[in-house]
Protein backbone atom coordinates (compact mmCIF):
# COMPACT_ATOMS: atom_id res chain seq x y z
CA UNK A 1 0.00 0.00 0.00
CA UNK A 2 1.18 3.49 -0.80
CA UNK A 3 2.01 6.23 1.65
CA UNK A 4 -1.42 7.82 1.23
CA UNK A 5 -3.37 4.69 2.22
CA UNK A 6 -5.73 4.83 5.19
CA UNK A 7 -7.97 2.29 6.84
CA UNK A 8 -11.56 2.83 7.91
CA UNK A 9 -12.85 -0.07 10.01
CA UNK A 10 -11.18 -2.64 7.78
CA UNK A 11 -11.93 -0.87 4.49
CA UNK A 12 -8.62 0.17 2.95
CA UNK A 13 -8.62 3.39 0.94
CA UNK A 14 -5.66 4.06 -1.37
CA UNK A 15 -5.82 7.69 -0.27
CA UNK A 16 -7.83 9.59 2.36
CA UNK A 17 -10.04 11.44 -0.16
CA UNK A 18 -13.74 10.65 -0.20
CA UNK A 19 -16.19 12.63 -2.32
CA UNK A 20 -18.96 13.84 -0.02
CA UNK A 21 -22.54 12.73 -0.40
CA UNK A 22 -24.71 15.05 -2.46
CA UNK A 23 -21.85 16.43 -4.52
CA UNK A 24 -21.05 13.24 -6.36
CA UNK A 25 -24.38 11.73 -7.39
CA UNK A 26 -23.87 7.98 -7.73
CA UNK A 27 -20.37 8.36 -9.18
CA UNK A 28 -21.34 8.43 -12.85
CA UNK A 29 -21.35 12.20 -13.41
CA UNK A 30 -17.58 12.63 -13.12
CA UNK A 31 -16.63 9.98 -15.69
CA UNK A 32 -16.00 12.57 -18.40
CA UNK A 33 -13.36 14.14 -16.14
CA UNK A 34 -11.42 11.27 -14.58
CA UNK A 35 -11.44 7.64 -13.47
CA UNK A 36 -13.47 7.44 -10.25
CA UNK A 37 -11.16 4.64 -9.07
CA UNK A 38 -8.52 7.31 -8.35
CA UNK A 39 -10.47 8.42 -5.28
CA UNK A 40 -10.15 6.85 -1.85
CA UNK A 41 -13.90 6.35 -2.11
CA UNK A 42 -17.10 8.32 -2.45
CA UNK A 43 -20.36 8.66 -0.54
CA UNK A 44 -23.43 8.12 -2.68
CA UNK A 45 -26.27 10.65 -2.81
CA UNK A 46 -28.35 10.47 0.37
CA UNK A 47 -30.75 7.60 -0.26
CA UNK A 48 -34.11 6.99 1.39
CA UNK A 49 -36.44 4.00 1.39
CA UNK A 50 -38.79 5.59 -1.13
CA UNK A 51 -38.15 7.98 -4.00
CA UNK A 52 -37.99 11.63 -2.95
CA UNK A 53 -38.47 14.59 -5.24
CA UNK A 54 -36.73 17.02 -2.91
CA UNK A 55 -37.48 20.71 -2.59
CA UNK A 56 -38.70 23.14 -5.27
CA UNK A 57 -36.34 25.56 -7.03
CA UNK A 58 -34.32 27.58 -6.18
CA UNK A 59 -32.18 25.06 -4.35
CA UNK A 60 -28.83 26.85 -4.58
CA UNK A 61 -27.48 30.13 -3.28
CA UNK A 62 -24.01 31.47 -2.60
CA UNK A 63 -21.99 33.53 -0.16
CA UNK A 64 -18.43 34.82 -0.14
CA UNK A 65 -17.12 31.62 1.49
CA UNK A 66 -19.09 29.01 -0.39
CA UNK A 67 -22.67 28.02 -1.04
CA UNK A 68 -26.01 27.01 0.43
CA UNK A 69 -28.24 24.22 -0.80
CA UNK A 70 -31.72 22.96 -0.01
CA UNK A 71 -31.89 20.03 -2.44
CA UNK A 72 -33.82 18.07 0.20
CA UNK A 73 -32.64 14.47 -0.31
CA UNK A 74 -33.89 14.05 -3.88
CA UNK A 75 -33.16 10.43 -4.75
CA UNK A 76 -34.76 7.54 -6.61
CA UNK A 77 -35.14 5.35 -3.51
CA UNK A 78 -33.05 2.44 -2.27
CA UNK A 79 -34.66 -0.20 -4.51
CA UNK A 80 -33.87 1.74 -7.67
CA UNK A 81 -30.32 2.40 -6.47
CA UNK A 82 -29.74 -1.33 -5.88
CA UNK A 83 -31.51 -2.59 -9.00
CA UNK A 84 -30.53 0.01 -11.58
CA UNK A 85 -27.64 2.17 -10.40
CA UNK A 86 -25.28 -0.22 -8.59
CA UNK A 87 -25.03 -2.67 -11.54
CA UNK A 88 -23.87 0.23 -13.76
CA UNK A 89 -21.52 1.54 -11.10
CA UNK A 90 -19.96 -1.89 -10.57
CA UNK A 91 -18.89 -1.91 -14.22
CA UNK A 92 -16.76 1.20 -13.83
CA UNK A 93 -15.82 1.22 -10.15
CA UNK A 94 -13.83 -1.54 -8.47
CA UNK A 95 -13.84 -0.10 -4.94
CA UNK A 96 -16.52 0.17 -2.30
CA UNK A 97 -18.70 3.19 -1.56
CA UNK A 98 -20.14 4.79 1.54
CA UNK A 99 -23.89 4.33 1.30
CA UNK A 100 -25.46 7.49 2.71
CA UNK A 101 -28.87 6.68 4.22
CA UNK A 102 -31.50 9.31 4.95
CA UNK A 103 -34.79 8.79 6.70
CA UNK A 104 -37.84 10.09 8.51
CA UNK A 105 -38.35 7.25 11.00
CA UNK A 106 -36.19 4.62 12.68
CA UNK A 107 -38.01 1.95 10.65
CA UNK A 108 -37.11 3.68 7.40
CA UNK A 109 -33.41 3.94 8.29
CA UNK A 110 -33.42 0.28 9.37
CA UNK A 111 -35.07 -0.97 6.19
CA UNK A 112 -32.67 1.03 4.02
CA UNK A 113 -29.68 -0.31 5.96
CA UNK A 114 -30.98 -3.88 5.71
CA UNK A 115 -31.26 -3.59 1.94
CA UNK A 116 -27.80 -2.05 1.53
CA UNK A 117 -26.31 -4.70 3.81
CA UNK A 118 -26.48 -7.32 1.06
CA UNK A 119 -24.61 -5.15 -1.46
CA UNK A 120 -20.91 -5.96 -1.94
CA UNK A 121 -20.26 -2.50 -3.40
CA UNK A 122 -21.22 -0.92 -0.07
CA UNK A 123 -18.19 -0.73 2.20
CA UNK A 124 -19.56 1.54 4.89
CA UNK A 125 -23.04 2.73 5.84
CA UNK A 126 -23.10 6.48 6.34
CA UNK A 127 -26.06 7.20 8.58
CA UNK A 128 -27.29 10.67 7.68
CA UNK A 129 -29.01 12.10 10.75
CA UNK A 130 -27.97 15.60 9.80
CA UNK A 131 -29.75 16.69 6.60
CA UNK A 132 -30.93 20.25 7.32
CA UNK A 133 -33.27 20.41 4.34
CA UNK A 134 -36.08 18.00 5.14
CA UNK A 135 -38.87 18.38 7.64
CA UNK A 136 -39.52 15.79 10.33
CA UNK A 137 -36.45 13.68 9.64
CA UNK A 138 -32.74 14.04 9.06
CA UNK A 139 -31.39 16.69 11.38
CA UNK A 140 -34.12 16.17 14.00
CA UNK A 141 -32.44 12.84 14.86
CA UNK A 142 -29.03 14.47 14.92
CA UNK A 143 -29.91 17.21 17.39
CA UNK A 144 -31.12 14.90 20.15
CA UNK A 145 -28.70 12.44 21.75
CA UNK A 146 -31.43 9.95 22.72
CA UNK A 147 -32.97 9.78 19.22
CA UNK A 148 -29.54 9.62 17.59
CA UNK A 149 -28.53 6.67 19.78
CA UNK A 150 -31.83 4.88 19.20
CA UNK A 151 -31.52 5.01 15.42
CA UNK A 152 -27.84 4.05 15.59
CA UNK A 153 -28.59 1.00 17.78
CA UNK A 154 -31.49 -0.06 15.58
CA UNK A 155 -29.47 0.18 12.37
CA UNK A 156 -26.45 -1.51 13.92
CA UNK A 157 -28.62 -4.55 14.67
CA UNK A 158 -29.44 -5.19 11.00
CA UNK A 159 -26.10 -4.55 9.34
CA UNK A 160 -22.77 -6.33 9.06
CA UNK A 161 -21.18 -3.25 7.49
CA UNK A 162 -19.27 -0.65 9.51
CA UNK A 163 -21.73 2.06 10.55
CA UNK A 164 -20.53 5.67 10.40
CA UNK A 165 -22.84 8.38 11.68
CA UNK A 166 -22.79 11.70 9.82
CA UNK A 167 -23.49 14.34 12.46
CA UNK A 168 -24.76 17.88 12.30
CA UNK A 169 -22.57 20.72 13.57
CA UNK A 170 -25.81 22.31 14.81
CA UNK A 171 -25.84 19.87 17.75
CA UNK A 172 -25.20 21.90 20.93
CA UNK A 173 -23.04 19.20 22.55
CA UNK A 174 -21.38 17.45 19.64
CA UNK A 175 -18.61 15.86 21.71
CA UNK A 176 -21.20 14.44 24.11
CA UNK A 177 -23.32 13.29 21.17
CA UNK A 178 -20.39 11.51 19.56
CA UNK A 179 -19.28 9.80 22.78
CA UNK A 180 -22.87 8.55 23.17
CA UNK A 181 -22.97 7.36 19.55
CA UNK A 182 -19.77 5.39 20.11
CA UNK A 183 -21.40 3.67 23.10
CA UNK A 184 -24.51 3.04 21.00
CA UNK A 185 -22.41 1.05 18.54
CA UNK A 186 -21.26 3.52 15.88
CA UNK A 187 -18.08 2.29 14.18
CA UNK A 188 -17.09 5.76 13.05
CA UNK A 189 -18.20 9.36 12.65
CA UNK A 190 -18.45 11.82 9.79
CA UNK A 191 -17.95 15.37 11.06
CA UNK A 192 -19.86 17.21 9.87
CA UNK A 193 -22.76 17.87 7.56
CA UNK A 194 -23.63 21.46 6.57
CA UNK A 195 -24.45 24.36 8.88
CA UNK A 196 -27.89 25.96 8.73
CA UNK A 197 -28.03 29.31 7.03
CA UNK A 198 -29.99 31.54 4.71
CA UNK A 199 -29.68 34.33 2.14
CA UNK A 200 -32.15 37.04 1.24
CA UNK A 201 -32.74 38.54 -2.15
CA UNK A 202 -31.31 42.05 -2.25
CA UNK A 203 -34.23 43.57 -4.13
CA UNK A 204 -37.21 41.84 -2.51
CA UNK A 205 -35.72 41.13 0.91
CA UNK A 206 -37.25 37.64 0.71
CA UNK A 207 -35.40 34.30 1.16
CA UNK A 208 -33.65 33.10 -1.98
CA UNK A 209 -33.97 29.39 -1.22
CA UNK A 210 -37.35 27.72 -1.62
CA UNK A 211 -36.94 26.07 1.78
CA UNK A 212 -36.01 29.45 3.33
CA UNK A 213 -32.94 27.89 4.97
CA UNK A 214 -30.22 25.74 3.45
CA UNK A 215 -27.06 23.89 4.35
CA UNK A 216 -23.98 26.10 4.33
CA UNK A 217 -20.85 24.52 2.85
CA UNK A 218 -17.58 25.49 1.22
CA UNK A 219 -14.23 26.96 2.28
CA UNK A 220 -15.89 29.46 4.64
CA UNK A 221 -16.81 26.70 7.12
CA UNK A 222 -13.41 24.97 7.16
CA UNK A 223 -12.14 26.38 10.50
CA UNK A 224 -15.39 25.44 12.23
CA UNK A 225 -15.44 21.92 10.76
CA UNK A 226 -11.79 21.48 11.72
CA UNK A 227 -12.57 22.50 15.29
CA UNK A 228 -15.44 19.98 15.51
CA UNK A 229 -13.06 17.18 14.48
CA UNK A 230 -10.45 18.38 16.99
CA UNK A 231 -13.00 18.61 19.78
CA UNK A 232 -14.59 15.20 19.19
CA UNK A 233 -11.28 13.37 18.65
CA UNK A 234 -10.51 13.89 22.34
CA UNK A 235 -13.71 12.12 23.37
CA UNK A 236 -13.88 9.03 21.13
CA UNK A 237 -11.78 6.05 20.04
CA UNK A 238 -13.61 5.37 16.75
CA UNK A 239 -12.35 6.80 13.43
CA UNK A 240 -13.52 10.23 12.26
CA UNK A 241 -14.00 11.31 8.66
CA UNK A 242 -13.46 15.08 8.52
CA UNK A 243 -15.81 17.05 6.29
CA UNK A 244 -16.40 20.74 5.71
CA UNK A 245 -14.78 23.29 3.43
CA UNK A 246 -11.77 21.23 2.39
CA UNK A 247 -10.29 22.62 -0.82
CA UNK A 248 -6.59 21.72 -0.82
CA UNK A 249 -4.01 19.13 0.23
CA UNK A 250 -3.02 21.41 3.10
CA UNK A 251 -6.62 21.36 4.32
CA UNK A 252 -6.58 17.55 4.17
CA UNK A 253 -3.39 17.48 6.24
CA UNK A 254 -4.89 19.90 8.76
CA UNK A 255 -8.07 17.83 9.08
CA UNK A 256 -6.06 14.66 9.61
CA UNK A 257 -3.79 16.37 12.13
CA UNK A 258 -6.90 17.41 14.07
CA UNK A 259 -8.00 13.79 14.24
CA UNK A 260 -9.58 12.72 10.96
CA UNK A 261 -8.58 9.34 9.51
CA UNK A 262 -10.02 10.32 6.12
CA UNK A 263 -11.49 13.47 4.61
CA UNK A 264 -14.60 14.19 2.57
CA UNK A 265 -14.59 16.82 -0.17
CA UNK A 266 -17.92 18.32 -1.13
CA UNK A 267 -18.53 21.79 -2.48
CA UNK A 268 -15.12 22.05 -4.11
CA UNK A 269 -16.11 19.17 -6.44
CA UNK A 270 -18.81 21.45 -7.85
CA UNK A 271 -16.51 24.45 -8.21
CA UNK A 272 -13.70 22.41 -9.77
CA UNK A 273 -14.72 18.91 -10.85
CA UNK A 274 -11.05 17.93 -11.05
CA UNK A 275 -10.21 19.09 -7.51
CA UNK A 276 -10.11 15.64 -5.91
CA UNK A 277 -7.51 14.24 -8.31
CA UNK A 278 -5.54 17.49 -8.08
CA UNK A 279 -5.54 17.22 -4.28
CA UNK A 280 -4.44 13.56 -4.36
CA UNK A 281 -1.51 14.54 -6.56
CA UNK A 282 -0.76 17.54 -4.35
CA UNK A 283 -0.88 15.34 -1.23
CA UNK A 284 2.03 13.25 -2.52
CA UNK A 285 4.06 16.43 -2.94
CA UNK A 286 3.07 17.83 0.46
CA UNK A 287 4.02 14.58 2.22
CA UNK A 288 7.51 14.97 0.77
CA UNK A 289 7.64 18.64 1.71
CA UNK A 290 6.55 18.02 5.32
CA UNK A 291 8.55 14.79 5.74
CA UNK A 292 5.43 12.70 6.26
CA UNK A 293 6.32 9.06 5.69
CA UNK A 294 2.82 7.63 5.88
CA UNK A 295 -0.16 9.93 5.91
CA UNK A 296 -1.92 7.79 8.51
CA UNK A 297 0.90 8.71 10.94
CA UNK A 298 -0.38 12.28 11.22
CA UNK A 299 -3.91 11.42 12.38
CA UNK A 300 -4.52 13.33 15.60
CA UNK A 301 -0.97 14.69 15.86
CA UNK A 302 -2.37 18.05 16.99
CA UNK A 303 -3.18 16.34 20.29
CA UNK A 304 0.18 14.71 20.89
CA UNK B 1 -19.61 14.65 -23.81
CA UNK B 2 -18.40 17.64 -21.87
CA UNK B 3 -14.90 18.92 -21.48
CA UNK B 4 -12.97 20.98 -18.96
CA UNK B 5 -10.98 23.45 -20.99
CA UNK B 6 -8.68 26.42 -20.48
CA UNK B 7 -9.39 29.10 -23.10
CA UNK B 8 -7.87 32.42 -24.02
CA UNK B 9 -10.08 35.48 -23.81
CA UNK B 10 -10.03 37.12 -27.25
CA UNK B 11 -12.23 40.00 -26.16
CA UNK B 12 -14.87 40.84 -23.57
CA UNK B 13 -16.82 43.99 -24.32
CA UNK B 14 -19.94 45.79 -23.25
CA UNK B 15 -22.53 45.59 -26.02
CA UNK B 16 -25.63 46.98 -24.29
CA UNK B 17 -26.82 48.14 -20.89
CA UNK B 18 -25.36 45.70 -18.28
CA UNK B 19 -24.66 43.25 -21.09
CA UNK B 20 -21.29 41.92 -22.20
CA UNK B 21 -20.05 39.71 -24.98
CA UNK B 22 -16.98 37.54 -24.55
CA UNK B 23 -15.16 35.71 -27.31
CA UNK B 24 -13.01 32.74 -26.31
CA UNK B 25 -10.42 30.79 -28.23
CA UNK B 26 -11.32 27.16 -27.62
CA UNK B 27 -12.14 23.78 -29.05
CA UNK B 28 -15.78 24.03 -30.09
CA UNK B 29 -15.98 20.42 -31.27
CA UNK B 30 -17.61 19.62 -27.92
CA UNK B 31 -20.64 21.65 -28.89
CA UNK B 32 -23.19 19.60 -30.78
CA UNK B 33 -26.22 21.89 -30.88
CA UNK B 34 -27.22 25.47 -30.34
CA UNK B 35 -28.75 26.04 -26.92
CA UNK B 36 -26.01 24.16 -25.11
CA UNK B 37 -24.07 26.09 -22.49
CA UNK B 38 -20.72 26.42 -20.78
CA UNK B 39 -19.94 26.77 -17.08
CA UNK B 40 -17.35 29.48 -16.56
CA UNK B 41 -14.92 29.61 -13.62
CA UNK B 42 -14.85 33.22 -12.44
CA UNK B 43 -12.55 32.52 -9.49
CA UNK B 44 -11.34 29.51 -7.55
CA UNK B 45 -13.84 30.01 -4.71
CA UNK B 46 -17.09 30.63 -6.56
CA UNK B 47 -19.47 28.26 -8.25
CA UNK B 48 -19.05 28.47 -12.00
CA UNK B 49 -21.41 30.67 -13.96
CA UNK B 50 -23.59 28.87 -16.50
CA UNK B 51 -23.65 30.96 -19.68
CA UNK B 52 -25.41 30.18 -22.93
CA UNK B 53 -23.44 30.00 -26.16
CA UNK B 54 -24.42 32.75 -28.60
CA UNK B 55 -22.50 31.35 -31.54
CA UNK B 56 -19.37 29.42 -32.36
CA UNK B 57 -16.99 28.51 -35.15
CA UNK B 58 -14.24 25.88 -35.21
CA UNK B 59 -11.91 27.76 -32.90
CA UNK B 60 -14.08 30.21 -31.01
CA UNK B 61 -17.17 30.50 -28.92
CA UNK B 62 -19.03 33.69 -28.17
CA UNK B 63 -20.88 34.16 -24.88
CA UNK B 64 -23.34 36.98 -24.23
CA UNK B 65 -24.17 37.60 -20.60
CA UNK B 66 -25.88 40.05 -18.33
CA UNK B 67 -24.12 41.34 -15.24
CA UNK B 68 -26.53 40.14 -12.55
CA UNK B 69 -24.35 39.70 -9.46
CA UNK B 70 -20.83 39.41 -8.10
CA UNK B 71 -19.78 36.53 -10.36
CA UNK B 72 -20.80 38.07 -13.66
CA UNK B 73 -19.41 41.44 -12.50
CA UNK B 74 -16.02 39.80 -11.94
CA UNK B 75 -16.31 38.11 -15.31
CA UNK B 76 -17.03 41.42 -17.06
CA UNK B 77 -13.70 42.76 -15.76
CA UNK B 78 -11.63 39.96 -17.26
CA UNK B 79 -10.36 41.45 -20.49
CA UNK B 80 -7.56 39.04 -21.40
CA UNK B 81 -5.72 35.95 -20.25
CA UNK B 82 -6.97 32.45 -19.58
CA UNK B 83 -10.31 31.31 -18.29
CA UNK B 84 -11.46 27.79 -17.53
CA UNK B 85 -14.78 26.55 -18.83
CA UNK B 86 -16.78 23.36 -18.79
CA UNK B 87 -17.71 23.06 -22.43
CA UNK B 88 -20.56 21.29 -24.24
CA UNK B 89 -23.09 21.16 -21.38
CA UNK B 90 -26.79 20.43 -21.71
CA UNK B 91 -28.91 19.08 -24.56
CA UNK B 92 -29.52 22.13 -26.78
CA UNK B 93 -32.25 22.65 -29.37
CA UNK B 94 -32.99 19.62 -31.54
CA UNK B 95 -33.82 21.25 -34.87
CA UNK B 96 -34.37 17.91 -36.68
CA UNK B 97 -38.06 18.09 -35.83
CA UNK B 98 -38.64 21.39 -37.64
CA UNK B 99 -39.61 20.59 -41.22
CA UNK B 100 -39.89 23.88 -43.05
CA UNK B 101 -40.25 26.79 -40.67
CA UNK B 102 -39.45 27.93 -37.18
CA UNK B 103 -40.30 30.91 -35.01
CA UNK B 104 -37.44 31.95 -32.75
CA UNK B 105 -38.89 33.97 -29.90
CA UNK B 106 -36.79 35.29 -27.04
CA UNK B 107 -36.80 37.76 -24.18
CA UNK B 108 -33.87 39.71 -22.71
CA UNK B 109 -30.64 37.78 -22.29
CA UNK B 110 -32.62 34.68 -23.36
CA UNK B 111 -32.14 35.93 -26.93
CA UNK B 112 -28.43 35.06 -26.67
CA UNK B 113 -28.62 31.27 -27.23
CA UNK B 114 -31.33 31.79 -29.84
CA UNK B 115 -28.86 33.60 -32.13
CA UNK B 116 -27.07 30.29 -32.57
CA UNK B 117 -30.38 28.52 -33.02
CA UNK B 118 -31.63 30.81 -35.76
CA UNK B 119 -28.31 30.63 -37.61
CA UNK B 120 -28.42 26.83 -37.46
CA UNK B 121 -32.03 26.92 -38.68
CA UNK B 122 -31.05 29.14 -41.63
CA UNK B 123 -28.20 26.78 -42.51
CA UNK B 124 -30.71 23.94 -42.55
CA UNK B 125 -32.79 25.91 -45.05
CA UNK B 126 -35.67 26.56 -42.69
CA UNK B 127 -37.86 29.61 -43.08
CA UNK B 128 -37.02 31.56 -39.92
CA UNK B 129 -39.06 34.28 -38.19
CA UNK B 130 -37.70 36.10 -35.16
CA UNK B 131 -39.27 38.03 -32.29
CA UNK B 132 -36.97 39.45 -29.64
CA UNK B 133 -38.38 41.30 -26.64
CA UNK B 134 -36.40 43.66 -24.41
CA UNK B 135 -37.15 46.02 -21.55
CA UNK B 136 -36.08 49.01 -23.58
CA UNK B 137 -33.91 50.03 -26.51
CA UNK B 138 -30.81 50.41 -24.32
CA UNK B 139 -30.91 46.69 -23.57
CA UNK B 140 -31.71 45.56 -27.11
CA UNK B 141 -29.31 43.03 -28.62
CA UNK B 142 -28.37 41.55 -31.99
CA UNK B 143 -30.23 43.98 -34.31
CA UNK B 144 -27.17 44.41 -36.56
CA UNK B 145 -26.66 40.64 -36.80
CA UNK B 146 -30.31 40.04 -37.67
CA UNK B 147 -30.11 42.68 -40.41
CA UNK B 148 -27.01 41.02 -41.83
CA UNK B 149 -28.66 37.61 -41.80
CA UNK B 150 -31.56 39.05 -43.76
CA UNK B 151 -34.06 37.23 -41.60
CA UNK B 152 -37.58 38.55 -40.96
CA UNK B 153 -37.64 39.88 -37.40
CA UNK B 154 -39.63 42.05 -35.00
CA UNK B 155 -38.59 43.67 -31.73
CA UNK B 156 -40.86 44.44 -28.82
CA UNK B 157 -40.08 46.75 -25.92
CA UNK B 158 -41.75 46.55 -22.51
CA UNK B 159 -41.17 50.28 -22.12
CA UNK B 160 -43.39 50.90 -25.14
CA UNK B 161 -46.17 48.73 -23.74
CA UNK B 162 -45.37 45.91 -26.10
CA UNK B 163 -44.60 42.28 -25.50
CA UNK B 164 -43.24 39.41 -27.53
CA UNK B 165 -46.41 37.32 -27.31
CA UNK B 166 -48.68 40.13 -28.58
CA UNK B 167 -46.19 40.60 -31.40
CA UNK B 168 -46.40 36.89 -32.23
CA UNK B 169 -50.20 37.08 -32.42
CA UNK B 170 -50.16 40.37 -34.33
CA UNK B 171 -47.77 38.92 -36.94
CA UNK B 172 -49.95 35.76 -37.18
CA UNK B 173 -46.87 33.71 -36.32
CA UNK B 174 -48.70 31.94 -33.50
CA UNK B 175 -49.18 28.79 -35.57
CA UNK B 176 -45.45 28.39 -36.29
CA UNK B 177 -43.43 25.73 -34.49
CA UNK B 178 -41.06 27.57 -32.19
CA UNK B 179 -37.94 27.74 -30.05
CA UNK B 180 -38.07 30.07 -27.07
CA UNK B 181 -35.80 31.31 -24.30
CA UNK B 182 -36.37 34.13 -21.84
CA UNK B 183 -38.18 34.96 -18.63
CA UNK B 184 -40.46 32.17 -17.34
CA UNK B 185 -43.62 34.29 -17.64
CA UNK B 186 -42.84 35.08 -21.28
CA UNK B 187 -42.05 31.49 -22.25
CA UNK B 188 -45.15 30.21 -20.49
CA UNK B 189 -47.28 32.73 -22.36
CA UNK B 190 -45.65 31.84 -25.68
CA UNK B 191 -46.40 28.16 -25.05
CA UNK B 192 -50.02 28.94 -24.15
CA UNK B 193 -50.67 31.19 -27.14
CA UNK B 194 -48.93 29.11 -29.76
CA UNK B 195 -50.68 25.84 -30.57
CA UNK B 196 -47.78 24.39 -32.54
CA UNK B 197 -44.81 22.25 -31.50
CA UNK B 198 -42.42 24.15 -29.25
CA UNK B 199 -39.14 23.92 -27.38
CA UNK B 200 -38.25 26.12 -24.41
CA UNK B 201 -34.83 26.62 -22.85
CA UNK B 202 -34.97 27.00 -19.07
CA UNK B 203 -32.70 28.68 -16.59
CA UNK B 204 -32.18 28.40 -12.85
CA UNK B 205 -29.46 28.68 -10.21
CA UNK B 206 -27.10 25.76 -10.69
CA UNK B 207 -24.50 24.07 -8.53
CA UNK B 208 -22.21 21.96 -10.69
CA UNK B 209 -23.72 22.32 -14.18
CA UNK B 210 -23.04 18.69 -15.12
CA UNK B 211 -25.63 16.68 -13.24
CA UNK B 212 -23.93 15.72 -9.99
CA UNK B 213 -25.53 17.92 -7.35
CA UNK B 214 -29.28 18.02 -8.15
CA UNK B 215 -29.20 21.75 -7.44
CA UNK B 216 -31.20 22.49 -10.59
CA UNK B 217 -33.50 19.47 -10.64
CA UNK B 218 -37.20 20.16 -11.03
CA UNK B 219 -40.31 18.08 -11.49
CA UNK B 220 -41.54 17.82 -15.07
CA UNK B 221 -44.52 15.82 -16.38
CA UNK B 222 -42.35 12.72 -16.83
CA UNK B 223 -40.52 13.02 -13.51
CA UNK B 224 -37.57 14.81 -11.98
CA UNK B 225 -35.21 16.41 -14.54
CA UNK B 226 -31.92 18.20 -14.11
CA UNK B 227 -32.06 21.46 -16.05
CA UNK B 228 -28.29 21.26 -16.60
CA UNK B 229 -28.23 17.69 -17.90
CA UNK B 230 -31.58 16.58 -19.33
CA UNK B 231 -32.19 20.25 -20.25
CA UNK B 232 -31.94 23.14 -20.50
CA UNK B 233 -34.22 22.63 -23.53
CA UNK B 234 -37.55 20.85 -22.97
CA UNK B 235 -40.62 20.21 -25.10
CA UNK B 236 -43.35 22.63 -24.08
CA UNK B 237 -45.80 19.86 -23.09
CA UNK B 238 -43.21 18.42 -20.70
CA UNK B 239 -42.86 21.58 -18.59
CA UNK B 240 -44.78 22.15 -15.35
CA UNK B 241 -44.56 25.94 -15.31
CA UNK B 242 -45.70 26.29 -11.69
CA UNK B 243 -42.46 24.55 -10.60
CA UNK B 244 -40.21 27.15 -12.21
CA UNK B 245 -39.15 30.22 -10.36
Amino acid sequence: MGKLAVNLSGMTLKNPLIAASGTYGYGMDYLDFYDVNLLGSFAIKGTTLHERKGNPLPRISEFEGGMLNCVGLQNPGVHDVIQNIFPKLEKIYQGQVLANIGGFSIEEYVECARLFDTQPIVGILELNISCPNVHGGGISFGLDIKSACEVTKAVKKVTHKPLYVKCTPQCSDLAGMCAALEKAGADGLVLCNTYLGMRLDKKSGKPILSNITGGVSGPGIFPQALYKVYEVYKEVQIPIIGCGGVTSADDVIEMMSAGATAVEIGTQNLIDPLCSVKIIHELEEKCKEYNIEKISDIVGRAHR
Amino acid sequence: MMKLEKCLIVNNEKIALNTYQMKLLCDSSWIKRSGQFVNVAVDSRKLRRPLSITCYDEKHIVLTYKVAGEGTKLLSMKKSGEIEILNGLGNGFDLDVFESEVLVIGGGIGCAPLMGTLKEALQRGLNVKVIFGFKNEQEALFQKELEQLGVEYRYSFDGQNENAVDKMIEMKWDHLPFCTCGPVAMMKSVCEHNSSYGLASLETRMGCGFGACMGCAVEMKSGMKRICKEGPVFKKEEILWENLR
